[in-house]
């Protein structure tokens, strides 16, 4: 499977403890429309897994909406090590082509 | 201030989410939205705190979400084929198992709608053939006939003279061309073969230019190709092409001769072209197509013996065409008032020759075989709905295990389409073997019957009517079954019940029956109508009488003389034959063909106005053909070998002529012109059918044939032979005959006269063959329905049946019960079916003779014997109720 900038990006979210979506969102800079696809994508791969919150960690009390919290599996922690180095070779490539634009 | 903008944004962005959540496929909407508030309610603390960056943010989140949800629908479409595609599977698995558990419903079900599948597959292809078959011809929709009508009876025939239609050619601006066809009877003899008798047409040089054709190899005909001082020339069809005339190539340019003369070969029609019948009633496709050897003018304009067609010029309609055209036969009216008053030229559909008599007939039997398809689909139906009855308590189990209404819904459906995909195959397969039928019923009375398939297009339509039906085999059980709701088992228990609420079940019942009546009383009435042409009589005895017919090759270079003299000797040794009493010839032997009537004005009494003169038809006959035909002689002498070119002209008159000739006198001395000379009539004789028993008289006029060379020999000669009842000649001993006078002369065929009156009904035959068997198909569908209804009636009620047994009641009492149910519903089924009937027979008036569409007898007979076939099928499963074991009633359900 082929890791994508967004892919990568979610995974290592994930892997700082980001839990929610909107934090993802957050967290990466991503765009919901991006986000939630993503994230189902990875559910399917069974490197996510989600569930229910079971009960307010903030003590709001009840008649609140309850979350929906991601977390990596097994199999999606064995990944973060590929997302990391994927978004080190993204940014360096990145970085050499925004370079001739930095004397200006 | 950003207090209140905070929460207006709030309540903005859930009302946007709820409106996107609309996009969610209904499984995951809740769930969708769900955390989408969540997020948003937890995410960015209170409403009333939001600034304006949070207020933006929310924004471009919530915009976010639509397209979430739009992606979401896509991955749940990809996940939902599949679904779909598991559950399909599932279902006809499970379809094809619940038929194979009840092989004999399934094998009626298949057996009823492959029946009713067959026979509109059947009927489609006859229809489709005769109807809306395009003929392959350039732009055809522009092409049409010429249709005569004489102005003062409005009769009109599909004739018209050939210099009309070519003063038509010329004057007619919304006409790009019009031509003539007639018919022609070659004997061609192949370099050293025996001579073969075809079927030819004469054409005008453009016929093919107009159709669009061009032979595949040498050329067309040209102008040079007709009239005075043509060189004759032929085009050859590519059948006769390899069959005749070898296959080589090198064949065309070369001669052969036809008739006595060479004609070139000059081109070869494309392997193709079909016959379309549009130029001859004769009962093969003509091969060989000549030029006319004189121009188009030197035809007698009153020679209205010629096949018409034209082509519309760009631009013109039909109807501004038919104007011009018509405006045109006035003036050639006035112009050659003796030939042309009180005729005019019609401009019809091309396809009328050809279908018009076919027409009506094949859209009464579509219309009946409507009603057998609509029988088979109703009993179809019903077989299904039994079934739905007999298993409500399996569906209430899986209503209670959890299978959706959806599921079961599509159970049904794939169960329908099991059924239906079955009955599709085996009605193709019947239909295929019930073409063969059609086919050999039909070739004498529909043209191009030999060419008679199953066409794709007709297997889609059945394709389609396969769909319609699974659809209605598997709704019907699933409207009870969602109209049963909750309480489904109660309702379907007592839409079991004879007079419970099974409106449905009696609507289909009451159907069948009425389609069954309208189809037996249409059958009566045909079949009536055929027993009424079986009594007609003819005027001539067929019976015993046997017609040889000679092609007349052998006289062509014969004088008159030496061709009376020919066929003199060949009749002397035809009466040798053991057994024959009397033997003559004419040109045209009745039954055979007819001619329009021309040329006949009666003198010794003032001359008509032109154009009302009187019409009689024209043979040219031998001494002894009337004696051998049975035509009585009614008053002055038969004609004589005497009256010879030498003598002075006598003719005979039917009856019907003498009294349209010569009203209130004696006819007998009396003179007309015929063909332009003077004959004398020395006697009259009895009127004949010509045509066949379908159709009246139309008066015929007889001259000796010696003083007609122009009709006789020349033109082909029938010979009449009757024999003594119960000892006819073989037809090898005629040919042996006739061989051993002339061995040239081709001898066509030799048949009884009876096959002839057969063949000139065999269109009534066809009818009423269909019609029995539509008709049968539709009765036994019906009682098979009415038996099976009555049964599953008896069956659900078995536990009432026991009570009342018990109690005392007898059992005839109770099989005479449900019995008298049942009979309701036939009453209403055969009234309802009789008010359909007679005014659809009244329509169709015109394919019945001697018979009116309210003939008692048919009235009466049919809705009876229906009526007690019927009742007789219910009676069988009506019996049980008496044979009930009372000990049903104490056990429980």
């Amino acid at each position: 499977v082929t890791l994508h900038r967004a892919t990568a990006l979610i995974l290592l979210a994930l892997g700082r403890g980001h839990v929610y979506g909107f934090e993802i969102m957050d967290a990466t800079g991503l765009a919901s429309g991006s986000v939630y696809p993503a994230l189902r994508r990875l559910e399917r791969l069974g490197w996510v897994e989600s569930r229910w919150q079971a009960s307010d960690p903030e003590g709001r009390g009840p008649g609140r909406p309850t979350r929906r919290v991601y977390a990596l599996t097994r199999a999606g922690e064995a990944r973060v090590e590929e997302a990391r180095a994927r978004l080190t070779a993204l940014e360096g490539a990145a970085r050499d082509l925004l370079a001739p634009e930095r004397p200006r | 201030m950003s207090d209140t903008s905070g929460t207006r944004a709030h309540g903005r962005a859930r009302r946007a989410l709820r409106r996107w959540s609309h996009l969610v496929p209904v499984g995951r909407r809740a769930r969708w939205l769900r955390e989408w508030e969540a997020e948003l309610d937890a995410h960015f603390g209170a409403p009333a705190e939001w600034d304006d960056d949070t207020v933006r943010e929310v924004r471009r989140r919530v915009r976010g979400a639509a397209a979430d949800a739009v992606r979401l629908t896509s991955e749940e479409g990809w996940m939902r084929t599949g679904a779909v595609l598991e559950w399909v599977r599932g279902s006809w698995l499970r379809a094809a198992g619940s038929w194979t558990r009840r092989p004999g419903s399934f094998a009626v079900a298949v057996g009823t709608l492959a029946l009713g599948i067959a026979s509109t597959a059947v009927l489609f292809s006859v229809a489709d053939h005769v109807l809306l078959r395009p003929f392959g011809f350039r732009d055809e929709a522009r092409l049409v006939a010429l249709q005569g009508r004489r102005l003062d009876t409005g009769e009109t025939s599909l004739t018209v003279s050939y210099p009309n239609t070519r003063d038509l050619a010329e004057r007619a601006g919304s006409l790009a061309g019009a031509v003539a066809l007639s018919g022609w009877s070659p004997a061609i003899e192949p370099p050293g073969g025996p001579p073969v008798v075809v079927t030819g047409v004469t054409v005008s040089w453009d016929y093919f230019d107009l159709l669009g054709v061009e032979p595949s190899l040498g050329r067309g005909f040209v102008a040079s190709d007709e009239g005075e001082g043509r060189s004759p020339v032929a085009i050859v069809t590519h059948a006769l092409f390899e069959r005749v005339l070898g296959g080589d190539p090198g064949v065309v340019g070369t001669t052969v001769p036809v008739n006595g003369v060479s004609y070139q070969i000059v081109g070869v029609l494309p392997a193709s072209w079909r016959d379309h019948r549009l130029y001859t009633d004769a009962g093969a496709a003509p091969e060989i197509f000549r030029t006319p050897w004189q121009d188009p003018w030197a035809w007698p304009r009153s020679g209205r013996f010629w096949r018409g067609l034209a082509r519309l010029a760009p631009g013109a309609s039909l109807a501004s065409a038919d104007a011009e055209v018509e405006a045109i036969m006035a003036a050639l009216a006035d112009a050659y008032p003796e030939e042309n008053r009180g005729t005019t030229v019609d401009l019809v559909e091309l396809r009328a020759p050809v279908v018009g008599p076919a027409r009506t007939s094949v859209l009464v039997l579509l219309a009946a075989v409507g009603l057998v398809l609509a029988v088979s689909v109703l009993n179809a139906a019903h077989l299904v709905l039994q079934r739905t009855v007999d298993r409500q308590a399996d569906w209430r189990l899986r209503r209670a295990l959890g299978a959706s209404a959806g599921r079961i819904l599509g159970d049904l459906l794939a169960e329908g389409m099991v059924l239906a995909g079955a009955a599709g195959v085996v009605g193709v397969a019947l239909a295929h073997a019930g073409l063969g039928a059609v086919r050999a019923l039909a070739a004498a009375s529909l043209p191009g019957a030999e060419e008679l398939a199953l066409d794709p297009r007709v297997l889609v339509a059945v394709a389609g009517v396969v769909l319609g039906v699974s659809v209605v085999l598997g709704l019907a059980p699933a409207l009870r079954l969602a109209r049963g709701g909750a309480t489904m088992g109660a309702d379907l228990r007592s839409a079991g019940a004879v007079g419970g609420r099974g409106g449905v079940r009696r609507a289909l019942l009451v159907g069948q029956v009425a389609a069954a009546t309208v189809l037996l009383v249409g059958a009566g009435l045909v079949v009536r109508s055929l027993g009424e042409l079986d009594t007609v009589d003819l005027g001539i005895q067929t019976s015993g009488v046997v017609l040889a017919d000679l092609h007349g090759l052998g006289m062509f270079d014969r004088s008159p003389d030496e061709g009376v003299a020919t066929y003199r000797a060949m009749f002397d040794r035809l009466r040798a034959l053991e057994g024959v009493e009397a033997v003559g010839a004419a040109d045209i032997v009745p039954l055979v063909d007819n001619f329009s009537c021309d040329g006949t004005t009666p003198l010794d009494r003032p001359p008509p106005p032109p154009g009302e003169g009187q019409c009689a038809q024209v043979r040219s006959i031998t001494p002894g053909l009337l004696e051998a035909l049975g035509v009585p002689l009614l008053a002055g002498r038969a004609l004589e070998w005497s009256d010879d070119a030498e003598a002075a002209g006598a003719m005979l008159v039917s009856k019907l002529t003498a009294e349209r000739f010569w009203p209130g006198v004696d006819a007998l001395g009396k003179s007309a012109l015929v063909h332009g000379d003077t004959f004398t009539v020395v006697g009259i004789v009895g009127d004949v059918r010509a045509t066949g028993p379908a159709a009246a008289s139309t008066g015929h006029l007889y001259l000796p044939s010696p003083q007609e060379p122009w009709n006789g020999p020349a033109r082909g000669l029938g010979v009449v032979v009757r024999a003594r009842p119960g000892a006819p000649p073989s037809a090898a001993a005629i040919r042996d005959a006739i061989r051993s006078v002339d061995p040239r002369e081709p001898v066509i065929s030799v048949r009884p006269l009876e096959s002839l009156r057969a063949d000139r009904i065999a269109a009534f035959r066809l009818r009423g063959a269909l019609m029995q068997a539509f008709a049968g198909l539709a009765l036994t569908l019906a009682a098979v329905g009415l038996a099976g209804a009555v049964g599953l009636s008896v069956r659900r009620r078995r536990r009432e049946f026991g009570v009342r047994l018990a109690l005392g009641a007898r059992a005839p009492q109770l099989t005479r019960q449900a019995l008298a149910e049942a009979g309701r519903w036939v009453g209403v089924g055969v009234a309802l079916g009789m008010a359909v009937a007679l005014p659809a027979m009244a329509a169709a008036r015109s394919l019945l003779f001697g018979v009116e569409p309210w003939d008692p007898a048919v009235l009466v007979v049919t809705p009876l014997a229906l009526a007690g076939v019927v009742l007789l099928a219910a009676w069988l499963p009506a019996r049980r109720a008496g044979a009930t074991d009372p000990m049903i009633s104490l056990r429980p359900e």
